[in-house]
């Protein structure tokens, strides 16, 4: 192989790399203009002034009245008392103090909105006074202020009270603040936090923990269909702010959610550039249809959370009880997911500049073999099954076995590292993300660019020596404005748009897959794994009459994973995304105070376009010598093929619109608050394939009603229309009541220093789900024509008499019980616990006890609404907050749920009495497994001895029982082993336990955070692929070494598996040791990052420069016997996970 | 600003008015049944509804593997180490609820599983349309009539097909509605399916519309009144066989059936193919006319070339030469597919009409490595074992020393040790033989790579074997002279002599047992053929259990020495005597097993 020919896509990554650099630049020098323009809060900040005869206390008085300015400055600076007269109109700041202080003999500056006053002979920098030299005996308070995010808030105001000196946070928070005299209480503010006293008592040190001023009692959550006081809510809701999410370097924004929020389960199913699907279970499962839960962005049903940036995002909520979720009607039984994506902070002016690079890895990956070991237990297998075979017909001969390991002759007796021939050990994958957030009084905007290029693990040719590029790669482009612009005093209009540009390369995937992506990657997962190490290849070599460089193809197959992925063609797809959205906000205090109302129109389309070049190849096969007398070489399998490009192109547009109107109400009526929404929804939409578009509507009540913050009520009600029913089944109502007492607000609680806040919440109601599946109109019959057998008869057609419509079609319906309490003690640590109950009835299902033969299809009889299935279960989240001191604090939060469901009715067979368990489903949690119970009562569960082999019962499992394999246990004692011994075993596939730890620890500049997520109770049948030893012409990883032979039982050796053989045998059943254990803990995050300090950066204009590294998926500790399956698959043949590690930047202006 | 205003109450108003009918949106393209009789041409697509879900058979189940002919004992397939459909049925990997030959599929087309599902569903569309016929609107009314008559037959035609695989079954003449009353029903006899397919097909023969044979193209592989001869006798063979027979002797009755069913085809044109057209390509063996026959589609018009196929499918045919033919890396081939075992090979008689082995005991051993040599066999040589043999050997097997044409050039096959094609034994190659043969049978001569010939459209019936039907039936009901005759029209065909008036009845049974067996060979006769011929509580163990394969050794003067040995060390599986039929989906049993209370599953299961 010729190393040049790998240089190629490294060169072009670099080439990548520099054009995101210009794009970096582009915003760098955009926010440079930004940073003049906040320097210039000052200046278009022009105040008018008419005081006469008034203290310089009153001119500060009145400049911090009519505008944002905080004066600082210290008490023997200025004489306040002093008298000034002065008239201005409309000049800035400076001016005004420029008149005001001429006489005062004093100096000033101005940082931002932090104007510092000191005496003439004083300079003034970065917003700390110096050169004060104080005769005075010298006292000093220091300390740090943070925000809730145990991030450090630069620029804080400290003031005395009753006085007015004081001092700012510097860049890291940290304030010193020397005073003379006495200092009781100090005031910490900050625009847009809530100031906040705080009792000096003695101490010299002090950390301060601000709230937005949004928090607290005022702080909101997203619900449906709006916003909700917190304090108010009385729903089982789960949130995550991205703070937390955009730690995560992993590329897709669903699998940072893992172990993040209690109830939700997350579940990466393959690692694919660009397509690495994530399954969501809200609370488990409990249908046996789809359910998966609803996801809104910003309000609207949207499927892009997977191309979502992190850093667009600003929360995520789930909603898990049917208070919740009853808004959602017939779309709400599965739970919802909601995602806010970021606004403009007014008053704000910021710009973020974050770098990435990372390295990926697979997370599994095969046990390197060698050549002699692979035959030799290929032969091993070969035995087992066949104990007389003789020498020659053995897969491998022992000449063979020395040539292997003697390494003569490597291209027909190699050791090969078949890994390494088709992956890199690492792939690169670079990130970039630039996000604006700003506005003024009436304007506000957030802006984010963001870049994300994947490399795949595979290793391919390169383009300069195929004439095209096969990698596996993927750049995303991600754009979003979210703009609010206040119209008029009571009108609001936001304009959201985002768009998703990616491009996804692959080898093609048309010849052979049908063009799925997945296939390919199956078929390829499955060749790589199971190519020997004893195989020639992956191309001919010279010197034996064929052409060099040539794909051989691998034992017993036409082809070779090398020969797909790098000579077959490429594959290009750009997919195009956007997603927009306009809201107008209209108050309408002019009718009655408190009402508004609001119209939302949304607008998304997608369209994707893939190009594939195809070839065929040429290929040849190998004969490998099995002794001296034969003869090595290559003869073809495929030879004067095709070798030009044919190129095909495929596109697929589709759109997605809602529209919303609502009339809210929200009033204070002394001890009495009243909120009120009424809100007319329609979604309309088109999918790919040649189908009509799809239709819901919907309307939505919401009525709240607290008593003096402490009993609060609430009725929620949807009541939707599906297309999907037959008319007078189309409209459903699915009302919801919730009760909460907000305990904590009771005089007996008031202010207990340990109980801060205490609140339970009850909630019961009915919900929805009417996704039915593929198949649309289940009402209506289907007759359709088709192509038929006979081209003579009825013009060729043929009549299909489809599906059978049912009339009382109807939704699944469920109804939900939660109960739920939040307890906060000592402000610091916060438990909340939630109980659910779930009754879900009327699920659509296909009857199944209805014979075949009489002769309609079963899958065309029409599905009823009979599946009835139970799910309860709970979810703990604990947190903790603590600064320790201003250089050290911490949080950890940790949540840990559990869900268990019952299939109460499935219309199932019963089996006769001679089957051990009668019912494969029914009285069973979803997706039970049954399995053949081994018999470990011999110590170690293997057929041992000739004696123990007589003395089985007989094996209808298929295949002939061989000493080495499993005992089962007759549970029907009939003397038989088969499938009527079948037992349930393991827990479904879907995990009942989902747990999360998470944390952040600041110490001085430095910070470290983390992430573990885990799952247990939850099984996989991995009786395939990675774990058998047959995949195609023989595939072994390490356990396999230890399989069960006589010898080392006689040696009383360890064995790990069955005596191994040359295809699946009665060992590798459904049964307790192939059914296996995936519970795991996983450390899905982690990352330390180190703060500059700010006097450092002030010079350049930036506020901050963090540099970080991160681990994605760097640890796991899982109970499966083998590692070339990881327990978050769901299936071994697909792309890998991966663990990735990465280093970045985050500079903010 | 009030503009704004009034967009928002005009957006509103909008939206309210845009609601009411938003949820009426019906799928376009749907029909209902009564637009569907109303139109002529609607009805003839719905009778073109009943020629759905023919199995293929051949080369279209698991990967293209004939696994009906690789799981009797004829033929032993390569891909028994792929853990696909062979593999499973070699293992035993076989259950009512999974069973490879009745569930394995690998979407390719076949329609070759799920045949408990496909037959009910096509049976039923059949009663349908006899029930709703009358009612059709028809471009001419002579249709009616035919459509009618061919709605018996394929009616006819899918019980048969279920019988072979599952046996008894209930008799349903008409529709049911799904949600009926179930408790009633019973399987019932082979023999009361078999006066049901009779009946059938004598309704459709008295139906003068119904035409014998297809003329044209467009409406090749519709029912003709051959079709319903052929499958009167083959239904009455199967009622009559040990495994149906429920103790009761029907021979007669099948044999009356049977000889007037000879007697109509012949009367209306059927004859064998018994003159090769193109000896350039099948040459100037006596069986180069029955080669032909195999390769090639009967052809629809007045005077056809092939006047002995009755049925065929209209599509299915596929290029086989690289997937189920030589293998052994020629080039541009994958593997061999399932290859000749020596037990088939054994049963080619020699030149002179004598079989090779006793036919009463063919093995002395168990295994099959010791055969019973025909003592009366004077031609046969075991160290020149291909010479002097039935011509249709040739035909229908590769062995050591046989000649193909690849790539223009003429191969000699080399199944001796160290030849180009010697048998492997290691179940993951699937390029060679496990038996030391390869199979020519429905393989075109000189199909390769660069001369890529499709192998024929599956033939269902053909007279040569409703021809054997007839010679077994009146041997078993002591028509002895008819039953030779019958058999001797077949054996002529290919040159072999005359079967000898001297047989005992015993004698000429297995005479004509192995007469279908060497004819019929890889027409998926044999798989049914052997389960039939047993008693309910019998096995196959004495033909499927072992099965053998011929090692060659070269030696130093050119000769080579022919040594027997068991394809596998392991026994293969479906020999036991659960395997006469197979099990009937658990779900369905289960389900009607606990609605009527009675027993539906078949035994074993």
């Amino acid at each position: 192989m010729k190393k040049n020919k790998f240089c190629e896509p490294e060169f072009r990554l670099i080439k990548k790399l520099l054009l995101t650099m210009r794009i970096c630049l582009f915003f760098l020098l955009i926010s440079v203009a930004s940073v003049y323009a906040s320097v210039g809060y000052s200046q278009n900040t022009k105040l008018s002034l008419n005081l006469r005869n008034a203290t310089i206390q009153e001119l500060i008085k009145e400049i911090e009245n009519q505008s944002e300015f905080i004066f600082v400055f210290y008490d023997n600076a200025l004489d306040l008392t002093q008298r000034i007269n002065l008239k201005v109109e409309n000049l800035p700041v400076e001016k005004i103090l420029e008149k005001a202080l001429e006489s005062t003999g004093n100096t000033f500056a101005v940082f931002d909105r932090q104007i510092v006053i000191g005496k003439k002979n004083q300079t003034i920098t970065g917003g700390v006074v110096t050169g004060v030299v104080e005769v005075q005996q010298k006292k000093e308070i220091t300390g740090v202020v943070l925000d809730k995010q145990n991030q450090s808030i630069p620029g804080v105001s400290i003031v005395i009270k009753g006085t007015t000196s004081g001092t700012i946070t510097d860049a890291n928070g940290k304030f010193r603040l020397p005073y003379t005299g006495d200092a009781k209480v100090l005031v910490f503010s900050f625009v847009g936090m809530k100031s906040q006293e705080v009792t000096v008592a003695g101490r010299n040190n002090i950390h301060v923990v601000l709230e937005d001023q949004t928090v607290g009692l005022d702080e909101v959550v997203a619900v449906g269909y709006g916003v909700q006081k917190k304090e108010s809510v009385t729903a089982a809701i789960s949130t995550v702010n991205t703070k937390d999410l955009r730690r995560s370097s992993a590329s897709n924004l669903s699998t940072a959610l893992a172990g993040q929020l209690p109830g939700l389960t997350v579940m990466q199913s393959s690692g694919q550039p660009g397509n690495d699907a994530v399954k969501f279970y809200l609370r488990g499962v409990s249908t046996l249809n789809n359910s998966s839960p609803l996801i809104l962005i910003d309000g609207v049903p949207r499927s892009d959370l997977d191309k979502l940036d992190p850093n667009e995002v600003a929360s995520i909520s789930i909603l898990k009880d049917a208070s919740a979720t009853a808004v959602f009607g017939v779309r709400g039984a599965n739970g919802v997911i909601l995602v806010t994506t970021r606004r403009g902070d007014e008053g704000k002016s910021e710009l973020n500049i974050t770098v990435n690079q990372s390295y990926q890895q697979f997370l599994v990956h095969n046990d390197r073999i060698h050549s002699w070991d692979f035959a030799e237990l290929r032969n091993q297998a070969f035995r087992n099954s066949n104990p007389t075979a003789s020498e020659s017909d053995l897969p491998f001969t022992q000449y063979m076995i020395d040539k292997y390991r003697s390494g003569e002759d490597r291209v027909f007796y190699p050791d090969r590292d078949v890994y390494h021939d088709y992956f890199r050990d690492w792939a690169p994958q670079t990130r970039v993300n630039a996000n604006f957030n700003g506005g003024g009084k009436n304007f506000t905007y957030f802006l984010n660019a963001g870049y994300i290029g994947q490399g795949g693990n595979f290793k391919t040719e390169s383009k300069s020596f195929l004439g095209y590029d096969p990698s596996y790669r993927m750049d995303r482009y991600n754009f979003r404005g979210n703009i609010d612009y206040k119209i008029a005093s009571n009108l609001k209009a936001s304009l959201n748009m985002a768009t998703y540009l990616q491009q996804m390369n692959t080898p093609q995937n048309l010849d052979l897959f049908n063009g799925s992506v997945d296939g390919m990657v199956q078929n390829m997962m499955a060749y790589t794994w199971a190519t020997p190490p004893t195989d020639p290849g992956p191309v001919t070599v010279a010197g034996y009459g064929v052409p060099v460089n040539e794909i051989v193809a691998q034992s017993g197959q036409d082809r070779n994973t090398y020969g797909e992925i790098n000579r077959r063609g490429y594959s290009e797809e750009y997919s195009t995304v956007l997603n927009s959205s306009l809201a107008l906000d209209w108050g309408l205090d002019f009718i009655t105070k408190g009402l508004s109302a609001k119209g939302l129109v949304a607008f998304d389309s997608h369209a994707s376009t893939v190009r594939q070049g195809v070839r065929s190849l040429n290929t040849f096969a190998f004969s490998v010598a099995r002794d001296a007398n034969g003869k090595s070489g290559y003869s073809a399998i495929r030879d004067n093929q095709d070798n030009s490009i044919r190129l095909s192109k495929s596109m697929s547009t589709y759109y997605f619109m809602n529209y919303q109107v609502s009339l809210n109400y929200a009033r204070k009526f002394g001890v009495h608050s009243v909120t009120a929404m009424f809100l007319h929804q329609r979604d309309n939409w088109d999918k790919w394939a040649a189908d009509l578009p799809y239709n819901v509507i919907g309307y939505v009540g919401r009525l709240t009603y607290g008593y003096d913050d402490r009993y609060l009520g609430e009725i929620n009600f949807g009541y939707n229309g599906s297309e999907q029913f037959a008319p007078n089944k189309r409209f459903g109502s699915f009302p919801a009541f919730s009760l909460g007492w907000v305990a904590s607000n009771e005089s007996f609680l008031k202010d207990n220093p340990l109980i801060t806040h205490l609140k339970f919440r009850a909630s019961y109601g009915i919900t929805g789900n009417d996704k039915l599946g593929d198949n649309r109109f289940l009402y209506q019959s289907f007759i359709n024509m088709g192509a038929g057998e006979i081209p003579g008869l009825g013009l060729g057609q043929s009549i299909n008499q489809g599906r059978m419509g049912n009339e009382s079609l109807q939704w699944e319906k469920a109804e939900k019980k939660n109960l739920g309490m939040d307890l906060n003690l000592f402000n610091n640590l916060t438990l909340t616990v939630d109980l659910f109950n779930e009754h879900r009835d009327k699920i659509l299902i296909s009857r199944s006890t209805i014979p075949v033969l009489q002769g309609v299809p079963i899958s065309n009889i029409p599905k009823v609404n009979i599946g009835v299935v139970d799910n309860h279960g709970y979810e703990i989240e604990l947190a903790y907050n603590k600064v320790i001191n201003p250089d050290l604090s911490f949080n950890i939060k940790g949540n840990f749920n559990y869900n268990k469901n019952t299939v109460k009715f499935a219309d199932e067979v019963k089996y006769g009495e001679e089957y051990a368990y009668p019912y494969r489903s029914t009285g069973y949690s979803i997706g039970q497994k049954f399995g053949y119970q081994i018999d470990y009562s011999n110590g170690n569960g293997y057929v041992n001895t000739a004696e123990e082999l007589a003395a089985l019962p007989t094996y209808e499992v298929g295949g002939k029982v061989r000493l080495g394999d499993f005992k089962y246990v007759d549970v029907t004692k009939d003397g038989k082993i088969n499938d009527r011994d079948l037992v349930p075993m393991g827990y479904p596939m879907v995990p009942r336990i989902t747990y999360g730890l998470s944390g952040t620890l600041n110490y001085k500049n430095f910070d470290l955070s983390f992430v573990f997520s885990g799952i247990a109770q939850s099984s996989i049948n991995y009786n395939g692929w990675g774990a058998t030893e047959f995949g195609l012409v023989g595939f072994f990883s390490d356990w396999h070494f230890q399989a069960w032979t006589p010898e080392r039982y006689a040696n009383n050796e360890k064995i790990l598996y069955p005596a191994l053989g040359m295809a699946p045998g009665v060992s590798q059943k459904s049964n307790n040791f192939f059914i296996m254990n995936r519970s795991f803990l996983r450390l899905k995050n982690i990352e330390i990052g180190y703060s500059m300090p700010k006097n450092i950066l002030n010079k350049a204009g930036i506020n901050r420069v963090r540099f970080y590294a991160n681990g994605n998926n760097l640890f796991t500790w899982d109970k499966l016997p083998v590692n070339t399956i990881d327990p978050e698959q769901d299936e071994s043949l697909v792309y890998p996970l991966t663990k990735m590690v990465s280093l970045g930047v985050n500079l903010t202006f | 600003m009030k503009h704004i205003i009034y967009i928002f109450l005009l957006f509103i108003f909008f939206q309210l008015n845009s609601c009411t009918d938003a949820l009426d949106k019906a799928p376009d393209g749907n029909m209902q049944l009564d637009e569907v009789l109303s139109d002529a041409d609607k009805t003839e697509a719905l009778v073109n509804s009943l020629y759905s879900n023919i199995p293929r058979k051949g080369y279209m189940y698991f990967f293209f593997d004939p696994a009906v002919v690789a799981c009797c004992d004829d033929g032993w397939s390569s891909e028994d180490g792929a853990g696909q459909l062979v593999d499973q049925y070699y293992k035993d990997n076989t259950s009512a609820s999974n069973h490879p030959m009745r569930d394995f599929s690998d979407g390719h087309g076949g329609n070759n599983n799920a045949y408990w599902d496909r037959c009910w569903k096509q049976i039923r569309l059949c009663s349908q349309f006899l029930e709703l016929a009358d009612k059709a609107a028809m471009n001419d009314e002579a249709n009616r009539g035919r459509f009618k008559a061919e709605a018996h037959v394929m009616r006819a035609f899918f019980y048969m097909e279920l019988v072979k695989w599952f046996g008894k079954l209930p008799v349903l003449d008409a529709t049911v509605p799904f949600d009926a009353d179930f408790s009633k029903l019973s399987r019932q006899s082979v023999y009361d399916v078999a006066k049901l397919i009779v009946a059938d097909c004598d309704a459709a023969l008295g139906e003068s519309t119904l035409p014998w044979r297809i003329d044209t193209d467009g409406n090749g592989g519709r029912a003709t009144k051959a079709l319903a001869c052929a499958l009167k006798s083959e239904a009455m063979m199967f009622a009559a066989s040990p495994l149906h027979n429920e103790g009761k002797n029907y021979w007669e009755e099948a044999y009356q059936i049977s000889k007037e069913s000879v007697q109509q085809l012949k009367a209306n044109g059927y004859e064998l193919f018994t003159v090769c057209t193109q000896p350039n390509v099948f040459g100037k063996s006596p069986a180069a006319a029955f080669r032909q026959l195999v390769d090639q589609n009967a052809d629809y018009s007045g005077s056809p070339r092939d006047k002995e196929t009755i049925f065929q499918t209209r599509s299915g045919g596929l290029f086989v030469w690289h997937i189920g033919y030589i293998g052994s890396n020629m080039a541009n081939t994958y593997k061999c597919g399932t290859c000749p075992t020596q037990e088939l090979v054994d049963a080619f008689e020699t030149i002179d009409g004598k079989p090779v082995l006793d036919l009463t005991k063919p093995y002395l051993d168990e295994k099959h490595l010791d055969p019973n040599y025909n003592k009366a066999n004077t031609l046969y040589n075991p160290s020149d074992p291909y010479a002097n043999r039935d011509p249709r050997l040739d035909q229908t097997v590769l062995h050591n020393g046989s000649h193909i044409l690849w790539d223009n050039k003429d191969v000699t096959i080399q199944t001796y040790t160290g030849g180009a094609h010697a048998p492997s034994f290691d179940v993951t190659n699937r390029s060679f033989s496990r038996t030391g043969y390869y199979h020519c049978k429905m393989v075109t001569p000189g199909a390769c790579g660069t001369n890529q010939i499709n192998n024929s459209n599956w033939k269902f019936y053909r007279l040569g074997e409703t021809l054997l039907n007839l010679a077994e039936v009146a041997a078993n009901a002591g028509h002895m002279e008819e039953a030779r005759a019958a058999a001797n029209e077949v054996r002529a065909r290919s040159g072999m002599p005359t079967l000898l008036a001297s047989l005992s009845q015993e004698e000429l049974i297995l005479r004509i047992h192995n007469e279908r067996r060497v004819e019929l060979a890889w027409e998926e006769n044999r798989y049914f053929d052997l389960r039939r011929w047993q008693k309910p509580e019998g096995d196959l163990s004495e033909t499927c259990k072992w099965l053998t394969a011929t090692v060659i050794t070269k030696k130093a003067d050119g000769s080579f020495t022919y040594t027997r040995r068991n394809i596998s060390g392991n026994a293969r599986g479906g020999w036991q005597n659960k395997d006469l039929l197979l099990p009937l989906p658990l779900t369905e049993a289960s389900l009607l097993e606990s609605v009527t209370g009675q027993k539906w599953q078949n035994q074993g299961w």
